[in-house]
């Protein structure tokens, strides 16, 4: 399998530099770019497998509006937003053709691979129209492909980017129990340790906790009205209970 | 005077009370006025007692004249009554009618039953027309005896002694209801003799209690003085003496009977009326002589304001307020009015008795009714050898300047009295309102800046052009560069966060890259110290973020009903679980404790409060969790053992980036916890407090949010 091509535009080149050493340290194939238009002269001919986008990008197209261009041309392409600010998140992720994954700048280079590895292998998969059943977990109206990620509520797919999709899926994973803020926020997601052993963490900021449980009702609810599995227990978290 | 008295006041005092204390200084002009206005009166009262007094005395040295003598004033100087025992006047009160003598006194007009004068049992009434006396009689007599011209006896009979005759008049009849004509007597057993008077006549007429005489007798034949006596007769044993009752002490026994103590007669002589009238004619006053005894010789006319006294009328003027009140104030002296005589027919008068003694004098009297005032004068009339007094002249006379200068006084003091009022009213309200504006403007001043540093702009009474407008601009200007001073210290914390966030991140990731290639021992000590500090950095970060977080999304939060006690006892549970070092002591005694708010947000802010207790608390130690109701709020206390607060702090604790004890980890108390609790609590309209344990031994922290029912 030739090495996967994980293309970063940032403007910041010390950043910049550092995110192409880590990831070729990983194996994959990277570049740097300052602009967004830059990248976009490179991606005129062919697209990388993965794209990593700093929002704020100075002067010039913006991340997100590179973001939307990308998408536009491609359905599938896996896209990561780099954030300075929380608050970026919820600017967004509200959009409704988003990226697949948002981290915050301060996220760990190996949070940061153990994403792109689950996004670029969510694309190999996407090309196998072979749903692996073994890789999906079912609770009740809720079915979650941990592979595609991708999760349905009673039968209607569910827009999730990768941190709201682990999130249900620690809840999902032990229905009925509750998770403090410090476990989503630090809590391993062992999807499925066949296939990967090694931790992934969500991580949140813990002030973006609520925010992210919010905006995961808010996407249940946009499907599904009376939506109301992911309860506050007080003083304890949060929990899932459907049905 | 009145900055003097603005200085005294001080600057302790309010507006308000300052404009008001300012406005009654106002007062000062009516008090001003009347003082005025007194000195005014008085200067008209010397005028009018002036020019009173010089009638008065004309009019006396007038009556020194001879040609009055005739007319009934007595020549001599008279001994005063008092200083020689037994010797009394008569006084005829002039009758304006003739009286019917028929025995009955129901036709003397006026009536003056008023004069009835008591001897023993018996009583006499004097009376006067133009020419002559009338006396009439009410003997008590259990038996009456009559005449007997037969047998020759005596009857029951009345006596006189008339002066100008020097002869003894007897009445007496010989039927119980009679006209008699009377004869006249001799002393000793007084038995009528045979000679008549055929101008006097008398009529007897039996009574309930005896009977009465009421007679007539030409005041010619009486003269200066008049002597009356009642004689009984035994009815059985008729040898025994007659009782005589001796009217008024002079009785003769003998016919040596001492003239001198003949009782006075006075009245008012006709002629000596028709003398002074053409004489001393004038309007609205009432002019009167008396002799050296105060025995009324002339009395003619009436001041127009006292005549319903006189007559004894009820006052029928309606007297308003303001006039009592100024008649209050000004005749404070002033004796009331009265009649003067005492008994009737004698002036009595202290102040005009003076005149009798020879010295002119003055008196004012007021009515009761009403503030107007009336003079009197008194002057002595000198007898004609110069040496004593044989009377006085009264004047008494109605002041219609007094009058009319009480009305003025009513007016002008009512006048002055509205204004001053009407411009302290205007004081009080205006400084109220002021004082108002102020008040408005201080309480936006302390308000305009909310706990989160919004800035509200609208200050009251910008638009006013005055000095007040002027502050309330003046604090405009200062609130706006306040806001933006707060604007820049608000972005400044979020691009802070922002922009520490790039440099941060390449540190990170040439952290992270670094780890991944081979470092020796050394290298690798100073890359675990490098991250540590790193991480201290960034969890500083993640405290302001969360802080802008709180602040940005805190608006939209819903609120629903929450049940504060649940809430707070899961909770606990929770923190037990994680602060296992900590002993949680939780105290509430409510059964149910339920407020409107954000459950999320309550539970965060309970983190804060909680995380402060025990970073600042040593391993170990109680930390008191205490829900109770205090009135209409909930009281969340949380407490616990460690460093006390300073005193100077202690406001400054809940604002952002403050921080102000040594806490249990190094460095991490940027303030931002006790700030977002701040932030919450505003959110949910409670209060928040901290204060040291009353034993200094640590710090509690009080959160009061408003009680809803669930």
């Amino acid at each position: 399998m030739p090495r996967k091509f994980v293309a970063i535009v940032e403007d910041q080149t010390d950043v910049q530099n550092n995110y192409v050493d880590a990831l070729r340290r990983e194996g994959y194939r990277a570049r740097g770019y300052d602009s967004g238009e830059k990248a976009l002269e490179a991606f005129q001919n062919k697209l990388p497998d993965l794209v990593i986008i700093d929002i704020n990008l100075g002067e010039g197209i913006d991340g997100l509006d590179l973001c939307a261009e990308l998408r536009s041309r491609s359905e599938t392409l896996p896209i990561m937003i780099l954030t300075a600010k929380d608050g970026e998140i919820n600017q967004a992720a509200g959009l409704t053709r988003g990226a697949d994954d948002y981290i915050t700048k301060s996220t760990s280079l190996d949070l940061i691979m153990i994403r792109i590895r689950v996004l670029l292998r969510r694309t190999e998969a996407l090309k196998n129209p072979r749903v692996d059943q073994e890789r999906v977990l079912n609770e009740g109206s809720l079915k979650l492909d941990l592979v595609r990620i991708e999760a349905e509520w009673k039968e209607v797919p569910v827009e999730l980017n990768l941190t709201e999709f682990w999130i249900v899926q620690l809840l999902a994973s032990q229905p009925g129990r509750p998770f403090s803020r410090s476990e989503l926020m630090n809590a391993p997601v062992n999807a499925d340790p066949r296939w990967d052993n090694r931790d992934r963490n969500i991580v949140l900021e813990n002030a973006s906790v609520t925010q992210q449980i919010k905006r995961v009702r808010a996407r249940f609810i946009a499907v599904d009205q009376d939506f109301d599995a992911i309860q506050t227990v007080y003083g304890r978290g949060y929990r899932w209970m459907s049905g | 005077m009145a900055v003097g008295i603005a200085g005294c006041l001080g600057n302790h005092m309010s507006l308000r009370f300052k404009f008001s204390f300012g406005g009654l200084l106002v007062l000062i002009i009516p008090w001003i006025n009347y003082l005025y206005i007194q000195q005014m009166e008085s200067i008209l009262r010397g005028g009018l007692e002036h020019s009173a007094l010089a009638e008065v005395t004309r009019i006396a040295q007038e009556l020194a004249n001879p040609e009055f003598s005739l007319a009934g004033l007595p020549t001599e100087t008279q001994v005063p009554e008092d200083s020689e025992s037994g010797r009394q006047t008569i006084y005829a009160h002039p009758l304006s009618s003739t009286p019917a003598i028929d025995g009955r006194r129901d036709d003397w007009v006026p009536d003056i039953n008023f004069g009835t004068t008591l001897v023993e049992k018996h009583q006499y009434w004097a009376g006067t027309t133009n020419r002559n006396l009338y006396l009439f009689f009410d003997v008590v007599d259990t038996q009456q005896v009559f005449e007997d011209p037969q047998a020759g006896t005596s009857g029951d009979r009345v006596v006189l002694h008339l002066g100008a005759r020097n002869r003894f008049l007897v009445f007496s009849t010989s039927t119980a209801e009679s006209l008699v004509i009377p004869h006249y007597t001799a002393p000793g057993n007084f038995s009528p003799i045979d000679e008549y008077r055929q101008d006097s006549h008398g009529y007897f007429r039996q009574t309930q209690k005896g009977y009465s005489l009421e007679l007539q007798v030409p005041l010619a034949q009486v003269g200066e003085t008049l002597g009356l006596s009642v004689i009984e007769v035994d009815p059985e044993p008729k040898s025994t003496p007659d009782m005589k009752y001796d009217l008024l002490g002079w009785f003769p026994d003998t016919a040596e009977f001492k003239k001198k103590n003949i009782p006075r007669f006075r009245h008012q002589p006709a002629d000596l009326y028709d003398l002074a009238t053409n004489r001393f004619r004038g309007t609205d006053r009432r002019l009167r002589f008396v002799d050296s005894n105060g025995w009324i010789s002339f009395d003619e006319g009436q001041p127009a304001i006292i005549a319903d006294i006189i007559s004894g009328e009820p006052p029928i003027d309606v007297t308003t307020l303001p006039e009592l009140v100024v008649g209050w104030i000004l005749r404070r002296g002033d004796s009331s009015y009265r009649n003067m005589e005492d008994p009737p027919g004698r002036i009595a008068d202290e102040a005009l008795r003076e005149a009798l003694e020879g010295q002119e004098s003055v008196a004012w009297y007021r009515r009761e009714t009403n503030s107007s005032a009336t003079l009197a004068a008194a002057a002595p009339i000198y007898a004609t050898d110069g040496m004593g007094i044989r009377g006085a002249v009264i004047l008494e006379q109605g002041s219609e300047y007094l009058t009319l200068a009480d009305a003025e006084l009513v007016r002008f003091m009512g006048l002055t009295l509205l204004t001053s009022l009407i411009i302290v009213v205007f004081l009080a309200s205006y400084s109220a309102r002021l004082a108002g504006r102020i008040r408005r403007l201080a309480g936006t001043a302390e308000t305009v800046l909310s706990p989160e540093g919004e800035i509200a702009f609208d200050m009251p009474g910008r638009k006013a052009h005055d000095e007040i407008g002027g502050l309330a601009r003046s604090f405009t200007t200062v609130l706006e560069s306040l806001h933006g001073y707060t604007e820049y210290l608000r972005t400044l914390k979020r691009t802070l966060v922002h922009e520490l966030r790039t440099p941060l991140s390449k540190i990170f990731t040439s952290l992270e890259n670094l780890e991944h290639e081979p470092a020796s021992d050394l290298q690798l000590r100073y890359l675990k110290r490098l991250r540590r500090g790193t991480e201290h950095l960034e969890n500083i970060l993640n405290r302001m973020a969360e802080a802008n977080q709180v602040e940005r999304t805190i608006e939209d939060e819903p609120k629903e009903v929450v049940n504060l006690k649940q809430l707070l006892e899961v909770a606990i549970r929770t923190y037990r679980d994680i602060h296992a070092d900590r002993v949680f002591e939780w105290q509430c005694t409510l059964s149910s404790a339920t407020i409107l708010g954000s459950p999320d947000l309550m539970i965060q802010m309970l983190d804060k409060l909680v995380n402060n207790a025990v970073d600042f608390s040593p391993p170990g130690s109680k930390i008191g969790v205490e829900l109770e109701r205090i009135g209409k709020e909930l009281c969340i206390s949380i407490s616990n053992r460690g460093p006390v607060l300073p005193q100077t702090m202690r406001d400054k604790l809940f604002d952002s980036l403050v921080s102000v004890r040594e806490g249990n980890r190094e460095g991490e108390h940027l303030g931002l916890g006790l700030y977002i609790v701040g932030l919450i609590v505003e959110f949910h309209e409670g209060r928040r407090w901290a204060d040291n344990l009353p034993d200094g031994n640590g710090v509690i922290f009080k959160i009061y949010l408003p009680v809803t029912s669930s």
